[in-house]
């Protein structure tokens, strides 16, 4: 925090500045279309269309003012963008935006739980491994975590999904539940089947974040106020996870918004591998079809999740950190 | 007097890449109950060092000789888990630097109100949180929280109620000052260590925290840390010399501040009673490097009264009037100028 | 501070057998991977690690997939820290009106998702290596630029480089004298984590199809074990291999970064000294 402001001009100029940057995503999917090689009237209304009646083509290019100047293009544009109406799917003729929600309450029904457990395990592991700094249990967790980030996510899934669903058989193959059931034993099922994606990516972002948590508790552990705690008589489990780790929130919490984005792309591969019916299944069935109203749209919610997460994080870091009220 | 503390032949030493430092060499010193012991020497002589070591807080400095006879216990014998319990509860600091011995993320009186959790229920994670807000205190514990901050004169500064719910960042130094004194004093300890009470404060704040020291004096065992000579003479029953992490002195302050029998003693004391165009007095020669030390007595160099004994045997302690002096000068018991 | 070169030293080491590889593949790989022959066979005398669908040999893909996939990772990084580099330092070393028009730029990329945009712009180009160079390249330097530019800002208000221009130094001798020379290891470290993040990213466009189809990297082989079968067949010497390679990549890379970065962060190596 360089400049102590006001809280609430800290929160309204973070606003604006994530508006902006939303603006310009918009901005950004308009002007993709018409600069990127290929018929831009092709690219944004697909094939189907494109080699169809004219009389239909003559109607969607009205629709979507495709005829028009340039700047009256951008503003129908994105008074349609606003409202909601970001174009047809190419491949299933529906409704971007709708095609898209469903999906991403599945994505997300991931993403948040591993999210939430990763920064948990993070930071037990982390604080420990910061503790006991250059011994046997810190050298092994680091190079455990370290190895683990170096790993592709959809391979690990691949591994993980060959030993403990194939080879054991202890959870099933894929997709989000098996058989038809509803009530508890659908929600059963589906958390049997969320178990081990969950798992992965909550390993995955906890190795990152281990690496974080663990600088940041070594410099906390040099801090007066550690030793001062220790002079109180408080015990080792006290110090570390009582006075250290508080202090060392607010940069994970940081950290953790800064890679909402990294989370959330390594989702949506990893739920290519497990058959989740999520964006990234989604994503991925549109990239072969070139189906770019989706991949624009996917893009532009998947920012809209990110700048949450940022914008969260921000209120929570000045909830933590007295120093900045 | 009972003996309270008595630290015979500590030597604690640093293993560093570049050698081994030793921090402290051969102390000898001795607190008796109730009494004030001032320990005073120039930065870098191992006053520090110490306490922190008594504490075992100072790592990676480890005690490799020596005893530390704290109410019967040896201190330097004793597990992790028993120096926690003697930490805060038998022997409290009351530390330098006040404005990073306070974590920033609590407020004042969570601070405090650990102090006491700890004194009452053990240092657990468990047993010492709750964390949350002040108002989470119990009455009782409020209560007595607010009476040591009075004994302690605050109540005239600040208004304690609202102290309570402050964050350590938002408070001036020699308000932090006294906290720090009385979170130590809530352990209600045997033994309060304050190191350089004084140091980091302005004029008034130092003025006042003395008297909150002064107050101190005669009712709890105390050893006052500091270069500051007019702290320790208006504090301390017994005042030890420290030079090169060795005790070179100490005895009777009057005795020692009137007429200090080890030359490095006279030098430092030397210092206050300067007057108007009078020349600073100086010790010439290098400061020590702890880890080489020249042979003999470590202050030979440097000394106005060296002999050539001095540079070849380490000088025993002896008597020189009431006071114990490491120094050839009275290595036969007598004074020789 | 022995643990710092041991890593260093393992981290080059590991690297340089997958560099090797790459570079002498040719002489290397007992076949030609794009040959075609009997398809699904298990790893034995003649296949190594077994044939493919198409009968390509797993052991030499492997092999020159090494240089595919390292050359992307180092072009796209090589592109994107000199990009990085030279905003971080104009914005931080002219102050301004230029400075606050960069860094706006910067900060929309640095909150904008990498790989979704890095997907649409790669759907829209169309697949190759090249494209992929460049989208990773374009896409990644926001992160440095931050970095050097916060670097260049703390040189810039220090004594020395104060007192240099009082003295009548120019910009650029300025920068060339005294700011080059102490950014050169902060870009060193941010340059291998460069390398490190490209190579997943080429290894996650690829698994998509967004790289080129013909051509042999770590990626594409992972892709065509999931799509073609290997997957589902269990064949896990296909996919494995392909996998262990970039993971031991990565940590190399990032063994040498962390070696770096703790030697030139002196705020974290006083805190490792205590």
């Amino acid at each position: 925090m360089e400049r102590h402001q006001h809280p609430a001009a800290a929160v309204a100029s973070k606003a604006v500045r994530y508006l902006i940057v939303l603006f310009v995503i918009m901005s950004l999917n308009f002007l993709l279309p018409r600069l990127m090689p290929g018929d831009p009237v092709l690219n944004i209304l697909g094939e189907e269309a494109f080699y169809g009646p004219p009389e239909l083509l003559q109607e969607l290019k009205a629709e979507w003012g495709l005829d028009g100047p340039l700047h009256e293009q951008y503003l129908r544009y994105l008074g349609n963008y606003l409202k909601g109406d970001w174009g047809q799917s190419f491949l299933c003729m529906r409704p971007v935006l709708e095609a898209i929600s469903l999906r991403l309450v599945w994505t997300l029904v991931l993403v948040l739980p591993a999210i939430v457990l990763g920064a948990l395990l993070a930071t037990a592991a982390g604080a420990l491994a910061a503790w006991h700094r250059k011994s046997r249990l810190d050298i092994g967790l680091s190079g455990a975590f370290l190895s683990l980030y170096s790993l592709p996510h959809y391979w690990l899934a691949m591994v993980m999904l060959f030993v403990f669903g194939f080879l054991l058989g202890w959870f099933p193959l894929g997709k989000v539940a098996t058989g038809e059931t509803s009530g508890l034993a659908y929600v059963l099922d589906v958390a049997w089947h969320m178990v081990l994606p969950v798992t992965l990516l909550t390993v995955s972002k906890a190795a990152y974040d281990f690496l974080v948590v663990r600088n940041s508790v070594i410099s906390i552990l040099g801090e007066d106020y550690v030793l001062m705690a220790q002079a109180k008589g408080l015990s080792q489990m006290a110090v570390l996870f009582k006075h250290s780790l508080r202090n060392a929130l607010a940069p994970l919490v940081t950290v953790t918004a800064m890679q909402f984005g990294a989370v959330l792309s390594g989702t949506l591969m990893v739920e290519i591998v497990f058959s989740w019916p999520g964006m990234g299944t989604m994503i991925y069935e549109a990239i072969g079809a070139r189906d770019y109203p989706v991949l624009q749209g996917a893009f532009f919610i998947i920012a809209v999740c990110m700048l949450a997460a940022n914008f969260v994080a921000d209120m929570v870091y000045v909830w933590l950190d007295p120093r900045t009220r | 007097m009972t003996e309270l503390l008595t630290v015979s032949d500590l030597s604690v030493v640093f293993d560093t890449p570049a050698g081994r430092v030793y921090a402290n060499r051969s102390i000898n010193l001795s607190v008796n109950e109730n009494e004030a012991v001032g320990v005073m020497g120039e930065s870098g002589c191992g006053k520090t060092v110490l306490f922190l070591s008594l504490l075992r807080l100072q790592q990676p400095g480890r005690i490799v000789r020596g005893s530390v006879i704290f109410d019967g216990h040896d201190l330097a014998r004793l597990s992790a888990s028993q120096m926690q319990w003697v930490r805060g509860r038998q022997m409290a600091l009351v530390p330098q630097d006040h404005s990073t011995a306070l974590n920033p993320a609590f407020t004042v009186g969570q601070q405090l109100d650990e102090a006491l959790l700890i004194r009452d229920r053990g240092g657990g994670l468990w047993r010492t949180l709750p964390v949350g807000r002040w108002a989470g205190g119990s009455q009782a514990r409020r209560e007595e929280i607010r009476s040591v901050l009075d004994e302690l004169a605050m109540g005239e500064l600040v208004d304690t109620a609202r102290l309570l719910g402050r964050y350590p960042h938002q408070l001036s130094g020699g308000i932090r000052q006294r906290v720090l004194i009385a979170m130590a004093l809530l352990g209600r300890p045997r033994l309060l260590v304050a190191d350089e009470p004084t140091t980091a404060l302005d004029r008034a704040s130092r003025a006042q925290t003395l008297e909150v020291l002064s107050a101190l004096r005669g009712r709890m065992a105390m050893v006052v840390i500091s270069h500051d000579l007019d702290a320790i003479r208006r504090t301390c029953d017994r005042v030890a010399v420290m030079y090169a992490g060795r005790v070179i002195e100490t005895g009777p302050m009057d005795s020692v501040f009137g007429h200090p029998s080890h030359p490095y003693t006279s030098l430092l004391l030397s210092c206050q009673k300067l007057t108007r165009g009078q020349r600073l007095p100086a010790v010439g020669g290098d400061v020590l490097n702890l880890m080489d030390f020249p042979p003999g007595c470590s202050f030979h160099p440097r000394c106005p009264r060296a002999m050539p004994v001095c540079s070849r045997l380490e000088p025993a302690e002896s008597h020189a009037g009431s006071s114990m002096v490491a120094c050839h000068l009275y290595a036969t018991g007598e004074k020789t100028c | 501070m022995v643990m710092r070169n041991k890593a260093r030293v393992l981290g080059l080491a590991v690297l340089s057998v997958f560099v090797l590889c790459a570079l002498l593949s040719p002489c290397i790989a007992p076949h030609d991977p794009w040959e075609f022959g009997p398809a699904f066979l298990r790893p034995g005398a003649t296949n190594l690690l077994g044939t493919n669908d198409v009968g390509q040999d797993i052991f030499s893909e492997l092999l020159y997939g090494a240089r595919n996939s390292l050359m992307v990772g180092f072009a796209a990084a090589l592109l994107s820290v000199s990009l990085g580099t030279a905003v971080g330092l104009v914005a931080g070393f002219r102050k301004g009106v230029l400075d606050d028009l960069l860094m706006g730029i910067t900060d929309v990329f640095l909150v904008v998702p990498v790989l979704p945009l890095a997907i649409l712009v790669s759907v829209y180009l169309g697949p190759s290596i090249w494209n992929l160079i460049l989208v990773i390249g374009l896409l990644w330097w926001p992160s440095t630029a931050r970095v050097i530019r916060s670097q260049v800002l703390s040189i810039r208000e220090s004594g020395y480089v104060e007192s240099a221009r009082a003295l009548g130094a120019s910009d650029l001798w300025l920068v060339r004298r005294h700011v080059l020379p102490n950014v050169v290891p902060l870009v060193m470290a941010k340059f291998v984590l460069a390398v490190a993040g490209a190579m997943l990213m080429d290894a996650s466009l690829s698994f998509l199809g967004l790289g080129d189809p013909v051509a042999k990297s770590w990626g594409m082989m992972l892709r065509y074990a999931f799509l073609r079968g290997g997957f589902v067949g269990g064949m896990w010497w296909w996919y494995v291999p392909p996998g262990l390679a970039i993971g031991l990549c990565i940590l190399s890379l990032m063994l040498i970064s962390l070696s770096i970065e703790e030697e030139s962060d002196p705020r974290l190596k006083r805190a490792l000294e205590r």
